[in-house]
């Protein structure tokens, strides 16, 4: 499985959540272009794949939405972080560092010996 | 906490799926037309930027479908479709899905019903609190009862009860203001009410002090009959009554449930000195155990005992649990019938199976359909289990209320006390769910699996070739109706046996004439008689006016009626040794009775003379009449007349009143009479003896009365009769001797009513399955019997084809099902009666029934079959 088709539920929602908190307001479309260039086009997804990923979230009660008007005066749907959302971004990116951490250490040892 | 919001947010959504599949194509919508927008000013044409966005985006269905997945639960939305799918389906075939409810209907009324009863029986608690540590004490050997001395040695030392009560249920003469009447009481020990836990409605129980010998006489009421009696009034409270000539002061009223252990009128305190055979109830203390408390009651009993002499001794006692005490006995019964009523439901599902498979036939075509346009097997599955449910459902719920207000009705007309309760309860309900899934499971899981394992090609390919049914299917349908008329014929042999058992006892000799004998119990107040002499004096004088009375022709009187239950003693026999100690001698049933006694009652004597005035008044006169049975065991082959018997000492307790009225003398045997079926038209005849009143002590005697006139044409003259002679005695328990006998078959009567109602419903609903599976076959077989007209077979072979085919299953099945009842009967031996489990008639009876019920079901589409034109047939293509 190559890493440009496959995107785990799981960190698709932590990219939208953080994509969110920098840019504030966003529509799905915007969502998607945003997670695609910070990945630096390493991790290329459907955009359709963001929306049942933002269903999901909004469920949980982590954003919330809003039909709203584009910059360039088109209808689009507006989504928001909300504050569970926002203590939900902080615990899963410490999660995410502590993974990351407990990984690199292992491998680091695996060079060492 | 946030899984949980979302479930919620998802469930709601069910109710708003248009909307929300509207919403989200605008979203999507509204992300296309922007990323177009984006690529056409990067300089994309056109059309590619549209493509671009479109390949971008990736499948708009797909993720459509995702979504709507995501939004609401799968499995929900798909329960959802299948039921509406399933009720069109359903409701489309109208007349086939109320058949169906319908069936289901009946036999879960049956199920549900008794398993009630059952439930009632075995696993619901009673209405009282603790009712698990409620534990009945009687003595062992099973009638009679202790003394009240047993019961206060057994309150005071016993270690293992909370609480204990004594009681005995009785009968007086009730009079306040007027009229004596008769009353039911119940005679009980001060603390009886709190054994149960009974809070008197009004006023307030009975007192310790109050059981002194010389208090003030005290009763409390009913509730129903301070209702009746006193108006329900408060000012009840204080009044005096006389029972038995005797002043008693009410201090109390019942709450309406206090009908256990039996519903009285009255309760009237024992005092010390009174009550000679009482029972008990006690309620064991938290973890004692039964075995604990009888070793208690024992220990007291053998230290009582010890200080007695042998005319004093009394059986030890012998301690129930409430269930089994109430209901030892019918637990096998019962189970039985749920065993039937299970048999029925099983029938009912291979029927409605066999229907559904049918079906599934004709629906194969919208399988195969479904199947290729994506429909996996599971969904499939689903589907038509969810249909099943549908027709499952209303069916069970209908029978729950069916059995519920038949049990209702049953009950009311038992006029079943209050603490019996067949009302609904969580094991019921959880039966009831059981017996759904159950059933749904069994008539649908079949039919759906042969449906899911449908080839599309060949069910595509079949709707244009229209041959016959495919071999599994019919196979699996021909299975169904053996194993359906397997079923019935263990039923249809289990009531034959039953019915025939009872038409055997019906059958049955007793040994009297019932026919125009009434009967009644009078109970002489023991204020105004005193003994044996002024009882006997009264009875004679008023059998006496009885034989007065115009259209009686007989007139008399017995302690004990024929059917009406134990009175037993042991004799010595003159010139036989008493059996060896290991093998104690039978105990004969000995009845006092007045002159005429055997005219009355029609039973013959054989040789030898009926006693007369003389016998009874003379003091020193011994003699007795043995019936046939007696003088068969003792004096095999010799004339029993002059030999003699005596009752022997060493085992009656009432050894002064034994000589008093001079029992301890030989007698002699002056008569011998033809057998009575004493102990029941079903059970063994066992021997008996005769003595005159003048030696009975007690103050009660049933009055036997032969009449050529309406038994209630002359209950108002006997009244007026009695009432001439003393108006403080009523009459109890007025009765034609026919109801006596009937009563005494009560039971037999309605189980095999029961069961044979059982088998029919299960016949009918057999040769309804042979009926629907060959007229199915006819119809999938037309076209071939058309091509094989045409070839020249005759209506006579077409004829014998489809009927044969029919009498083969019923062969089948019967074979089947005569293995079956022959391991059933041998279960229900100990029910049957002057038959054995391999009664013949029974086993023909049901096979010609049989023979005749698949005969209809199979000719009528045989000639259906028979009279296809073929022309037409084949045309039908």
């Amino acid at each position: 499985m190559s890493p440009k088709t496959d995107v785990m539920q799981g960190t698709l929602g932590l990219m939208v959540l953080k994509t969110l908190e920098t840019m504030g307001p966003l529509h799905g479309y915007g969502i998607a272009r945003r997670v695609e260039q910070i990945s630096g086009n390493l991790l290329s997804v459907n955009y359709g794949t963001i929306y049942p990923a933002l269903l999901k979230l909004e469920q949980e009660g982590c954003i919330s939405s809003e039909w709203g008007v584009s910059d360039n005066n088109r209808k689009a749907k507006y989504y928001k972080l909300t504050r569970a959302g926002r203590k939900q971004l902080q615990e899963s990116a410490r999660e995410w560092e502590q993974t990351k951490c407990i990984l690199e250490r292992f491998l680091a040892l695996g060079e060492e010996s | 906490m946030k899984t949980l919001r979302a479930w919620i947010v998802r469930l709601c959504s069910l109710f708003k799926r248009k909307q929300q599949d509207r919403e989200f194509a605008e979203e999507i919508e509204s992300h296309l037309a922007m990323h177009i927008e984006d690529n056409l000013r990067s300089g994309m044409s056109p059309e590619e930027a549209r493509r671009n966005a479109m390949i971008k985006f990736g499948g708009v269905d797909k993720i459509f479908e995702e979504h709507r997945d995501r939004r609401g639960f799968r499995w929900l939305s798909e329960l959802q479709r299948n039921l509406c799918y399933a009720a069109r389906i359903l409701w489309k075939h109208k007349a086939l899905s109320l058949i169906v409810i319908g069936i289901l209907a009946f036999a879960s009324a049956a199920n549900t019903a008794v398993f009630s009863v059952y439930n009632f029986l075995f696993i619901r608690s009673f209405p009282y609190p603790h009712s698990e540590r409620l534990v009945y004490v009687g003595t062992s050997g099973g009638y009679g009862g202790y003394d009240s001395e047993s019961h206060y040695r057994y309150r005071e030392e016993n270690r293992s009860f909370e609480a204990f009560g004594s009681y005995n249920p009785d009968y007086r003469n009730y009079s306040r203001q007027g009229e004596a009447r008769t009353t039911s009481i119940l005679l009980v020990t001060y603390d009886f009410a709190s054994v149960f836990q009974y809070q008197p409605a009004l006023g307030r129980g009975f007192l310790e002090k109050e059981e002194g010998p010389g208090e003030p006489k005290v009763v409390m009421l009913s509730h129903s009959f301070w209702q009746r009696e006193f108006g329900g009034k408060v000012s009840a409270l204080g009044e005096t009554l006389k029972l038995d000539g005797e002043v008693h002061t009410v201090v109390g009223v019942l709450p309406s449930n206090a009908d256990f252990p039996q519903p009285a009128d009255l309760w009237v305190l024992i005092q010390k000195g009174q009550g000679d055979t009482i029972r008990g109830y006690g309620r064991l203390k938290e973890g004692v155990s039964l075995e604990q408390a009888q070793q208690d009651l024992t220990r007291i009993h053998k230290s009582m005992m010890e200080t007695r002499s042998m005319n004093e001794y009394l059986a030890p006692p012998r301690l129930q649990f409430l269930r089994e005490k109430l209901f030892g006995n019918v637990g096998s019964t019962i189970r039985k019938l749920l065993i039937a009523a299970g048999i029925l439901l099983l029938i009912v599902c291979l029927n409605i199976a066999g229907i559904m498979l049918a079906r599934s036939e004709s629906r194969s075509q919208e399988m195969g359909i479904r199947t290729a346009l994506g429909a996996s097997r599971a969904g499939i599955i689903r589907q038509l289990l969810t249909e099943s449910l549908l027709l499952a459902l209303p069916g069970v719920l209908l029978g729950l209320l069916m059995g519920q207000a038949l049990l209702k009705l049953i009950a009311l007309k038992l006029e079943a006390p209050s603490w019996v309760r067949l009302t609904p309860d969580i094991p019921f309900l959880a039966f009831c769910v059981v017996l759904t899934g159950a059933t749904t499971a069994f008539f649908g899981l079949a039919p759906a699996l042969q449906a899911a394992r449908v080839n599309v090609q060949h069910s595509l390919h079949e709707a244009s070739s229209r041959l016959s049914a495919s071999g599994a299917k019919r196979r699996g349908l021909k299975m169904l109706v053996v194993g359906e008329v397997a079923f019935a014929v263990v039923l249809l042999v289990g009531a034959g046996l039953l019915l025939r058992s009872w038409q055997k006892m019906l059958a049955v000799d007793p040994g009297f004439r019932a026919d125009h004998v009434f009967t009644f119990n009078i109970k002489l107040p023991p204020s105004t008689y005193k003994g044996i002499d002024d009882n006997a004096c009264f009875f004679e004088r008023f059998i006496e006016s009885l034989r007065q009375l115009p259209g009686v022709t007989a007139a008399s009187g017995a302690n004990v009626l024929p059917l009406g239950g134990y009175n037993q003693f042991f004799f010595d026999v003159e010139g036989v040794a008493p059996h060896p100690a290991a093998e104690p001698d039978p105990a004969i049933l000995m009845r006092w009775i007045f002159p005429d006694y055997f005219k009355t009652i029609g039973v013959t004597l054989v040789s030898g003379r009926d006693f007369n005035a003389e016998d009874g008044r003379a003091k020193n006169s011994c003699v007795a009449i043995v019936d046939q049975s007696f003088a068969r065991r003792y004096w095999p082959g010799a004339d029993p007349i002059g030999k003699h018997i005596r009752i022997r000492a060493e085992d009656n307790w009432q050894g002064q009143w034994r000589k008093d009225v001079g029992l301890d003398r030989w007698m002699t045997v002056v008569g011998l009479t033809r057998n009575v079926a004493h102990y029941g038209l079903d059970r063994a005849i066992e021997p008996g003896v005769y003595i005159p009143y003048n030696k009975w002590r007690s103050s009660q005697m049933y009055i036997l009365v032969r009449s050529t006139v309406d038994p209630a044409g002359i209950v108002g003259p006997i009244r007026s009769q009695l009432h001439k002679l003393d108006p403080d005695v009523g009459i109890f328990f007025p009765m034609t001797m026919t109801e006596v006998v009937k009563r005494s078959t009560l039971v037999r009567r309605v189980l095999s009513i029961v069961m044979m109602l059982f088998a029919v419903a299960a016949l009918l609903i057999a040769v309804a399955g042979v009926y629907g599976v060959v007229n199915y076959t006819v119809s999938r077989r037309t076209h071939e019997i058309g091509i094989r007209m045409a070839l020249g077979a005759t209506r006579g072979q077409i004829l014998s084809m489809v009927a044969g085919g029919g009498a083969r299953l019923m062969i089948v099945g019967a074979i089947l099902g005569v293995a079956g009842a022959f391991a059933a009967s041998q279960a229900m031996r100990n029910m049957l009666f002057g038959i054995t489990a391999l009664d013949v008639p029974t086993y023909f009876i049901v096979g010609a029934v049989l023979i005749g019920a698949v005969a209809a079901a199979t000719l009528l589409p045989a000639r259906r079959a028979a009279n296809i034109e073929p022309m037409r047939a084949l045309r039908s293509e």
